[in-house]
């Protein structure tokens, strides 16, 4: 395969697994900014080693193994030997959420749906948290909330959005 | 799930757990397929919000950065931060970048985080570096938690500049600083050796010499700032520290992380008290071929190929590298001429930068052209290279990603390492077959 075609075929891969890369990523750092640099960082590496992908292997897997090292160069290596029983628990967790790239297009598509109809706090707080990347702290202190009440609230959020995007799921297998 | 387990997962996700804790969560995790479903559920929820916001955020216009009386003081820097604003280009740390506007912009609060430096002598009119009011506009500000009237700020003053509270702190060593509220400031100790402390909000600086043993030093909760002598913005919003510098270097340090310089043109953010990262902010010319340096060339070719270089009249510049040669047509293998940079260029760091970009100008004559790249030394030299055809015989401006470098040669033992931006030794020009002129000029790094 031309060198050229290679890292086409590679970073489409990646844009297609944007996704769930971001996902493990987070599941890293906590943080969505820090999953964001780190996923851009990781970015970098595949368009660098593109040539060492093999294709029909887990594209996923290869680029899992990229964002934990790309993490585990930015933390304190006290904490090496926990990073990497996370991100083995991350691994499992993700793996069996995984689907094809239709079912997850699908599943944008019925979220971003969902995501215009929310509206007052819901809204407020899945802003502050995924789009703007603040910390915990302090969204509850911008919010006024408490630790609590904030985790209950993005619970909250996520489960109207989860249960929103199912159901339109539904009427499209039913139409 | 019930509501303790929807609150730990939450809690997980947030980070909100010691390390103990969070061992016994994974572990428990690890034997529970249900508990492993949820987490990476949740995870794969929280990447298609973060990602529908984007995709909004990035169609709708953007968003004003800043009020009328804030863009009248400062026009240069808020519009320079909105350049930067996210361009999809796969480099690291570009994620930050963008964000730096969003918080200097919106300047949000945070919680206090502690008292200011506790030992410091009283105020000295006299002192050089004191500080005064020298503009208001907009509410009134507090001191100490009341209204400021007076012109002068003590050592150990806490300010505290409301939205829409502009204000320009100066001393008399020339020393400025500009506010926009909401911002929150506690002055350290004045004169030599300065210390203030951004608890929250934004601020930005000029800052007059200083002697290197008694340099500015500004703290947040991440991050501390060493200032020698320099312009430069300070933001934070608790969980992020942000620094750009205009001129002059500064060394940012927080206690779990190497402290990294900057230097002009540079910015970083400090996310978390995990990692700084550095980027740059506009282009740096690396080589304009005009200082006697950058004269010195060496030079090789295959068997029965010729090539010379000298420096004629370049591109609106005194000087550019002129190649002149003939590869031969036939021969063992691949044919080529190539100029490299000599003892001179040392070691570079580049890591601040996405690629680079130079003009080119050659003969139209479809030779392919390479731009070498190279690390170590003797047999462990490692070479990557950037080609294009010599498609003209105007000035062009070529610019590579350094993605768009590919391996060429790799010794054994420095295989998948990639191209080390950090700490490359040489450049060189290398043409791959007819004959004709290609002139070189102004190779600088790009963001």
């Amino acid at each position: 395969v031309p060198e050229s075609d290679q890292r086409d075929r590679v970073l489409r891969l990646a844009v297609e697994h944007r996704a769930a890369m971001w996902a493990f990523a987070k599941g890293l750092a906590k943080n969505p900014h820090l999953a964001e640099d780190v996923l851009q960082d990781t970015f970098v590496v595949i368009c660098e080693k593109c040539a060492q992908y093999h294709h029909g292997t887990n594209f996923l897997a290869w680029a899992r193994t990229i964002i934990r090292y790309r993490f585990l160069a930015a933390v304190d290596p006290a904490r090496h030997r926990l990073v990497s029983v996370e991100s083995e628990v991350l691994e499992q967790a993700l793996a069996a959420t995984e689907s094809d790239g239709d079912a997850l297009a699908e599943r944008r598509d019925a979220w971003k749906d969902c995501l215009d109809r929310v509206r007052g706090r819901a809204r407020k707080v899945l802003e502050l948290r995924y789009r703007d990347g603040l910390g915990i702290a302090h969204l509850a202190e911008r919010l006024r909330l408490s630790r609590n009440a904030l985790y209950t609230l993005l619970s909250r959020a996520r489960r109207a959005l989860r249960d929103c995007a199912g159901r339109r799921t539904r009427m499209r297998g039913v139409r | 799930m019930n509501a303790a387990g929807a609150l730990e997962l939450e809690r997980y996700l947030a980070g909100d757990m010691p390390d103990a804790e969070l061992e016994a969560f994974l572990a428990r995790a690890k034997r529970d397929p249900h508990a492993l479903r949820s987490i990476g559920e949740a995870l794969l929820e929280e990447s298609l919000v973060h990602e529908c916001l984007q995709a909004e955020a990035s169609v709708r216009p953007a968003p004003e950065p800043c009020r009328e009386g804030a863009r009248r003081r400062r026009p240069e820097t808020l519009a320079a931060r909105q350049v930067h604003r996210r361009r999809g280009r796969p480099v690291g740390a570009r994620r930050s970048l963008a964000l730096l506007p969003l918080a200097a912009a919106a300047l949000l609060a945070v919680w206090l985080i502690g008292p200011g430096d506790p030992a410091v002598p009283p105020a000295d009119k006299n002192d050089p570096a004191q500080l005064y009011v020298a503009e208001h506009t907009g509410p009134g500000f507090t001191v100490n938690g009341t209204a400021h009237d007076a012109e002068a700020l003590r050592p150990g003053d806490r300010l505290d500049a409301p939205r829409g509270c502009g204000l320009t702190l100066r001393s008399r060593d020339g020393t400025t600083f500009t506010i926009e509220g909401p911002t929150r400031l506690a002055l350290g100790r004045a004169g030599p050796g300065t210390q203030l402390r951004l608890e929250r909000g934004a601020l930005a600086a000029q800052v007059a010499p200083m002697p290197k043993d008694a340099p500015l030093v500004f703290r947040t909760s991440q991050a501390e700032v060493t200032v020698v002598g320099t312009h430069l913005d300070v933001a934070t919003n608790g969980d992020t520290t942000w620094v750009r510098v205009e001129a002059g270097q500064v060394r940012v340090a927080h206690p779990r992380a190497a402290a990294v310089v900057l230097r002009a043109g540079q910015r970083a953010a400090v996310i978390d008290g995990v990692r700084t990262t550095v980027a740059a902010t506009r282009p740096r010319l690396e080589l304009d071929f005009e200082h006697p340096p950058h004269r010195s060339w060496c030079q090789d070719r295959t068997p029965g190929s010729t090539l010379s270089y000298d420096f004629v009249e370049g591109r609106e510049s005194p000087a550019a590298l002129r190649v002149r040669y003939r590869v031969a047509p036939i021969g063992r293998g691949k044919q080529w001429v190539w100029v490299a940079s000599n003892e001179w260029f040392g070691t570079r760091d580049w890591s601040a930068y996405g690629g680079i970009a130079f003009w080119v100008k050659g003969t139209g004559n479809g030779a392919r052209v390479g731009l070498d790249l190279g690390f170590g030394k003797n047999a462990g030299l490692v070479r990557y290279s950037f080609s294009f055809a010599d498609e003209s015989s105007e000035w062009r401006r070529i610019e590579a990603r350094w993605c768009d470098f590919g391996a060429k040669l790799v010794p054994g033992g420095a295989e998948g390492r990639g191209l080390d931006v950090g700490r490359i030794d040489c450049v060189a020009f290398v043409i791959g077959g007819g004959s004709g002129t290609m002139l070189f000029d102004d190779l600088e790094l790009v963001p």
